[in-house]
């Protein structure tokens, strides 16, 4: 029952963010600070972790497939698949779920506790509209990242096959260019765009809703955390489900 | 005028407000003074809409807050200007830019028409110097000082303001509340204030309200709170042997 009252509310703050809109001027200087800080600044850390999954994969596949039977090409074929398909979109929207939702949780869960929110309202803005809405529209920017990951991944794997003996070069890019199916990469941007938005607004919410003090704020991020990842986890599911089958 | 008529607000079956009747008068400091937990922050925070009571009415200027439609409530936002207990000035805006702020989320003004009014308040409250300090390089009376022309900067007619000086030396404290009655009184606004503070009860309390675990226990001026006989005024006033002396002497040589 807890559960469901929790799953209204989100909706209805789905419905308040866009009831009453800011104005323009001030809503454009929110939405560009939002790309800069959630998008802008996630590169590095995109970067670094696609970069290093994408050449364990290929030393992980080239371990694992060492019957003489299977062709070269397999392992090439393996991490781009690996990649489009699973890491860049949910692994990274998982890793994001840390870095991402905690900055967006603590720091609403922060004006909430300072009283700064209820400042908001007692002037007549429409805080959800105020607060979440530009983060939805930076976010709407994700699958950005997504791609960048993507290629990024394949990149770390050409870079082993190219410097070690594990796996050759010529099996590796004839493995990425093998059987390239274009629905794969809508399925994977499809769900990044929908774990995008669990991205914006479900640590939106549990800053939002926050009551309490500080120690609160750090309890509400650990829990937003959970409850992003399990969101993404369980949407994976479903759009797998509804888009692979 | 701001009227309050038997405001009753619960919290999980708890009565935190019963039957609170009260008339907040126009140009005055209205002060509602109680102890931690009186109910003082959750009356105020019905005024300004923030919480529902469950019973009773809120009436702004003859219009119930009640029969008011959402066109009504907006513009009654408009002309409310809150002074929170701890400031909440917000943190990513500058001094300038966190008083610039209902201008120009509310208004069509040239953004040099807005600088001009902005400065102009913070002249006003005595803050030179400041418009492009973050509110965490001033001090908590700076951010009184802010948080106070960030409610004036639209000429509200309700000013409105929760413990303005919790937290502050008692001189600067003498300070805010000086500044908040000469605001009321240039302004003509409709002024309330919640405190314990006896130093601003007995300095700009024009019109004084008690509440008592959550119902109003007294209602008067400042002049007349000391010679009243309400033990629990009393135990208020002076809680301790010594204040209750130095009351007894003070009421006695006059």
């Amino acid at each position: 029952m807890k559960y469901l009252a929790h799953f209204g509310t989100y909706c209805l703050m789905w419905r308040n963010i866009f009831v009453k809109f800011t104005k323009w001027r001030i809503l454009r200087k929110l939405i560009i600070k939002e790309i800069n800080d959630l998008i802008v600044g996630s590169f590095g850390i995109i970067l670094t972790m696609s970069f290093f999954v994408g050449m364990v994969l290929t030393i992980q596949m080239a371990l694992s497939i060492e019957n003489p039977l299977l062709p070269d090409y397999i392992i090439g074929y393996a991490v781009k698949q690996s990649m489009i398909l699973e890491f860049s979109p949910t692994l990274i929207s998982i890793i994001m779920a840390g870095r991402i939702g905690s900055y967006i949780t603590s720091s609403i869960g922060a004006m909430r506790v300072t009283e700064q929110i209820d400042a908001l309202q007692v002037m007549g803005v429409n805080t959800f509209n105020y607060l979440i809405f530009p983060k939805i529209v930076a976010m709407s920017f994700y699958p950005l990242l997504v791609t960048i990951s993507m290629f990024v991944g394949v990149l770390g794997g050409y870079f082993v096959s190219f410097y070690s003996t594990i796996s050759s070069l010529p099996g590796f890019m004839q493995g990425l260019a093998h059987s390239f199916e274009i629905s794969h990469v809508y399925y994977a941007f499809t769900k990044s765009f929908i774990f995008a938005m669990v991205l914006a607004t479900v640590p939106s919410y549990h800053g939002y809703y926050l009551k309490g003090g500080a120690l609160d704020v750090g309890k509400a991020t650990t829990v937003s955390f959970i409850w992003s990842s399990v969101s993404i986890i369980i949407l994976n599911y479903i759009l797998t489900q509804l888009m692979l089958t | 005028m701001i009227e309050i008529k038997n405001l009753n607000k619960q919290f999980d079956g708890v009565t935190v407000l019963k039957d609170i009747c009260a008339t907040f008068e126009k140009g005055k400091t209205n002060l509602v003074i109680g102890q931690s937990g009186s109910g003082k922050t959750v009356m105020l925070k019905c005024l300004i809409g923030l919480m529902e009571a469950e019973e009773g009415d809120i009436i702004f200027d003859n219009i119930p807050l009640r029969q008011m439609d959402y066109s009504q409530k907006f513009m009654l936002k408009q002309q409310i200007g809150m002074v929170f207990q701890g400031s909440a000035l917000f943190d990513s805006m500058n001094v300038e830019e966190n008083i610039r702020f209902s201008m120009e989320m509310f208004t069509k003004k040239h953004k040099d028409e807005i600088i001009e009014r902005a400065n102009q308040v913070i002249k006003r409250v005595g803050l030179l110097n400041a418009n492009k300090k973050y509110p965490n390089e001033i001090s908590g009376g700076m951010k009184k000082r802010v948080a106070i022309a960030r409610a004036m900067v639209m000429n509200p007619k309700y000013l409105l303001c929760d413990e303005p000086n919790s937290g502050l030396d008692p001189k600067t404290a003498v300070l805010i509340d000086n500044l908040i009655k000469e605001v009321t009184e240039e302004y003509n606004t409709t002024t309330v204030i919640n405190t314990h503070d006896m130093n601003s009860v007995l300095e700009i309390g024009e019109k004084i309200i008690f509440l008592f675990n959550g119902h109003k226990e007294w209602e008067g001026t400042k002049s007349e709170i000391l010679t009243s006989d309400n033990e629990n005024i009393d135990a208020f006033l002076a809680p301790s042997p010594y204040l209750r002396k130095i009351k007894n002497n003070f009421i006695n040589k006059k």
